[in-house]
C-alpha cells in the first residue's frame, strides 16, 4: 500500500515538476527554437545588459589593437558601474587587457547608454553598443 | 563540438576505477557516471601537476600523458558482475527530463551568471597562460576559489583551441544524469530515480545553475552521499569529498558536514577519516597555495562577524528562494517519501541536509543586509541540502538485502548469508532456505515469485519485507 502511494506521489510529483519546467521555459520569451547568440539570450523575458557586453566584446576584440587596456560599463549607472559587465569582458577579449571603470583605459565598451566623458571620442557605433577611445 | 567532447572523453581517463569491486556492481549509467568522476579529478590533478613542474599545457602533452592514464588503467579482462538496469518507463521519463533539460540549456535558459563573469574568464587565462597563473588576476574574479571547474573548462579550451561557452553551459546536462545514473545505480530505486531527475532538472533550471560550480559540485557530492549511504563504498566516497572539495568553497562545508554525520552515525573514527583524507590533504595544499600566493582567504568568511539581528529576515528570505518558484513542492516530496519509508536508513543523508542547510543560514548571517546575497545565491547553495535530501528519501526505502552484496563488516539482515556475498534477492534467499541448489547470484527474476513454494521458514518474513517494499 505504501508502495503505491510512494509510486503515485512520485509521478505526480515528477509531472508537476516537467510541466513547471515547460512554463518556465514558455514564461522567459521567445525565439523558442532559434540557436540563441549568447549564453545570456534568454534567462530573463527582457536580455541583461551582460548579454550585450559579450556580443559588443566579440566585435571589439576585433577592432580594439591587441594589448590595449579596456573596460566594458553601462554609463547610466555611473559611478557605481556593475563590475559583471567588464569582468564578461575579460573573457570575451583574452587578448587585451581588460580592467575595471575607474583604471581609466585606452577605450571603453559601452552598453545600453551613451558615454558623456570628454575624455573619450566614440569612434565606433554597432547596434550592440558603442566603443570610446581615450582622447589624446 | 570538439569542446563537448572533451568532457565526453573524461570518463574515458577515469575507466580504472572499473576495476573496483563497488563500481562493478554498479549498472553501465552508473559505471559510466564514475569514471566521469574519477577521469576529471585525474585530469584536474595532471593539469595542476603539469603547472607545478613548469610543463605548458598543450593539447598533445595533455592527451599523450592522459592516454597513458588511461591505458594504463584501462581494466582489462573486465567482467561486470551485474545485470538489471532501468525500466522502460523510467527509461523514457528520464528521455524526456534529458530532452528538456538539453533545450532550457542550448536555447540559452539556465545559464548561470557566474559562468561569464569568473568561471570562464577564469579558463581562458589559464589556457593562455598555458597553465595555472593567479598572477595581476583581479580580486573580483575570485582567484581562491578552488580550481577544479577552471581547470575543466581549460582541458576543454586546450582540446578545442578554443573556449565554447555553450560547451560548458551543456557540460552540466553531463553532471545532472551522472548524479541520476548514480543513484539509480547504487539504489536500483527507478522511482527514486525518477524523483530525482526531475527535481534536480527543475531546480537547476530555476537557480540558473548551469555552467556555473553548482552542477559538479552536486555531481561530486551524490557521488560521496550515495557511496556512504547506498553501497558503502569508502573509496568513491573518498572521491566525491575530494571532487567536491576543490570545486567549490561550499564544498569544503559540505566535506566538514559529511563527516560529522558519518562520525555520529556509524561512529567509526578510522573510517570516516580515511575517507575524508584526500579531501583534507587537497583542501590544505590549496589553502597553502593560496597563502603562498597572497591570494584572497575566502574560507576566512565563517570568522567574520555574525548579525543575529539579521535572522529573522535571513530566515524568511531563504525560505523565499528556497521555494523555487513552486511553493517548495522540491522539499516537500522528499519528505514525505521519508516520513512514509524508514527514516532509520536515511539518517545519514538527512543529517547532511540538516547541517549543510544550516551552513547555508549561517555564512548568510554575515551580512547586515542578505537580502539581495541570498535572492542571488540561495536556489544555488541549497541545491547541495536539496540533494541529499532526494537521496535521504531514496535510502529510506532502500533495501540492502535485495540489492547486491552485503558492506564488509555487517550482517546479512534475516537472510543467514555471508558477509561480502552475493544475496541472488529475495526470491533466491526463501529457495535456498527451502533447500534448492542454487549458485552464488542466480539472478532468479522476481517474476518468478508465484512459483516459490510457501510457507515461509521462520526467518522468512522478515527476510521478505524489507526487499520487497
Amino acid at each position: 500500500m505504501r508502495g503505491r502511494a510512494r509510486t503515485a506521489i512520485v509521478w505526480i510529483a515528477a509531472a508537476l515538476l516537467a510541466a513547471a519546467l515547460i512554463h518556465r521555459f514558455y514564461r522567459l520569451g521567445g525565439p523558442y527554437f532559434a540557436f540563441p547568440q549568447t549564453v545570456q539570450d534568454h534567462v530573463a523575458p527582457a536580455p541583461y545588459p551582460s548579454r550585450d557586453v559579450i556580443l559588443l566584446a566579440r566585435r571589439a576584440a576585433e577592432i580594439v589593437p591587441r594589448g590595449a587596456t579596456v573596460t566594458a560599463i553601462e554609463p547610466s549607472q555611473a559611478p557605481n558601474y556593475d563590475v559583471t559587465l567588464w569582468l564578461t569582458a575579460v573573457g570575451m577579449m583574452p587578448r587585451h587587457r581588460v580592467v575595471p571603470p575607474e583604471a581609466r583605459p585606452q577605450y571603453v565598451l559601452t552598453v545600453r547608454t551613451p558615454l558623456a566623458d570628454p575624455a573619450y571620442r566614440l569612434i565606433t557605433e554597432l547596434p550592440e553598443g558603442r566603443i570610446y577611445e581615450a582622447s589624446r | 563540438m570538439i569542446a563537448f567532447a572533451a568532457y565526453l572523453l573524461l570518463p574515458l581517463v577515469g575507466l580504472a576505477v572499473w576495476r573496483l569491486d563497488a563500481v562493478r556492481r554498479l549498472d553501465l549509467p552508473a559505471r559510466i557516471a564514475v569514471a566521469f568522476a574519477a577521469g576529471g579529478l585525474i585530469t584536474g590533478a595532471v593539469m595542476t601537476i603539469l603547472s607545478i613542474v613548469g610543463v605548458e599545457w598543450s593539447r598533445t602533452v595533455l592527451v599523450v600523458v592522459l592516454a597513458v592514464i588511461a591505458w594504463a588503467g584501462w581494466p582489462r579482462g573486465y567482467r561486470s558482475s551485474v545485470a538489471g538496469g532501468a525500466t522502460r518507463n523510467m527509461q523514457l521519463a528520464t528521455l524526456f527530463f534529458l530532452l528538456l533539460t538539453i533545450y532550457g540549456l542550448l536555447d540559452a535558459r539556465e545559464s548561470c551568471g557566474d559562468l561569464h563573469f569568473f568561471w570562464g574568464p577564469k579558463a581562458v587565462r589559464f589556457f593562455r597562460e598555458g597553465g595555472i597563473n593567479f598572477a595581476g588576476m583581479s580580486e573580483r574574479m575570485n582567484p581562491g576559489y578552488p580550481p577544479l571547474l577552471p581547470l575543466l573548462y581549460a582541458w576543454s579550451h586546450t582540446l578545442a583551441r578554443q573556449f565554447s561557452w555553450f560547451a560548458a553551459v551543456l557540460s552540466t546536462a553531463l553532471f545532472l544524469f551522472g548524479s541520476v545514473a548514480i543513484v539509480r545505480g547504487t539504489s536500483r530505486d527507478d522511482r527514486g530515480a525518477l524523483l530525482m531527475v526531475a527535481t534536480l532538472s527543475y531546480t537547476f533550471a530555476v537557480a540558473y545553475a548551469a555552467g556555473g560550480g553548482e552542477p559538479p559540485l552536486i555531481f561530486f557530492e551524490t557521488l560521496a552521499i550515495a557511496a556512504i549511504a547506498l553501497i558503502d563504498a569508502p573509496i568513491l566516497a573518498a572521491m566525491g569529498l575530494a571532487g567536491a572539495a576543490m570545486m567549490k568553497i561550499e564544498g569544503a562545508t559540505f566535506v566538514i558536514a559529511v563527516v560529522i554525520a558519518d562520525l555520529l552515525i556509524r561512529r567509526n573514527i578510522k573510517r570516516t577519516l580515511a575517507m575524508a583524507a584526500p579531501a583534507a590533504a587537497l583542501l590544505a595544499a590549496w589553502l597553502g597555495f593560496v597563502k603562498y600566493n597572497g591570494l584572497f582567504e575566502l574560507y576566512r568568511g565563517a570568522g567574520m562577524p555574525v548579525y543575529f539581528a539579521a535572522l529573522p529576515k535571513t530566515l524568511l528570505t531563504i525560505a523565499k528562494a528556497a521555494s523555487y518558484d513552486l511553493w517548495g513542492l522540491p522539499w516537500v516530496v522528499p519528505i514525505a517519501l521519508i516520513a512514509l519509508g524508514n527514516i532509520r536508513r536515511a539518517l545519514f543523508p538527512l543529517l547532511v541536509a540538516a547541517l549543510t542547510f544550516g551552513a547555508a543560514i549561517f555564512f548568510y548571517l554575515h551580512l547586515e543586509e542578505p537580502t539581495w546575497w541570498i535572492l542571488s545565491s540561495a536556489p544555488r547553495v541549497l541545491l547541495t541540502p536539496l540533494t541529499a535530501l532526494l537521496i535521504a528519501a531514496v535510502a529510506a526505502w532502500y533495501s540492502p538485502a535485495a540489492h547486491g552484496v552485503v558492506p564488509e563488516g555487517e550482517k546479512a539482515e534475516g537472510s543467514g548469508r555471508e558477509v561480502r556475498r552475493h544475496s541472488g534477492g529475495v526470491v533466491d534467499q526463501v529457495r535456498r532456505l527451502q533447500g534448492d541448489r542454487l549458485p552464488e547470484g542466480s539472478g532468479a527474476e522476481l517474476q518468478r515469485l508465484p512459483q516459490v513454494r510457501l510457507p515461509l521458514p521462520p526467518l522468512g518474513p522478515r527476510a521478505l519485507r524489507d526487499p520487497l517494499r
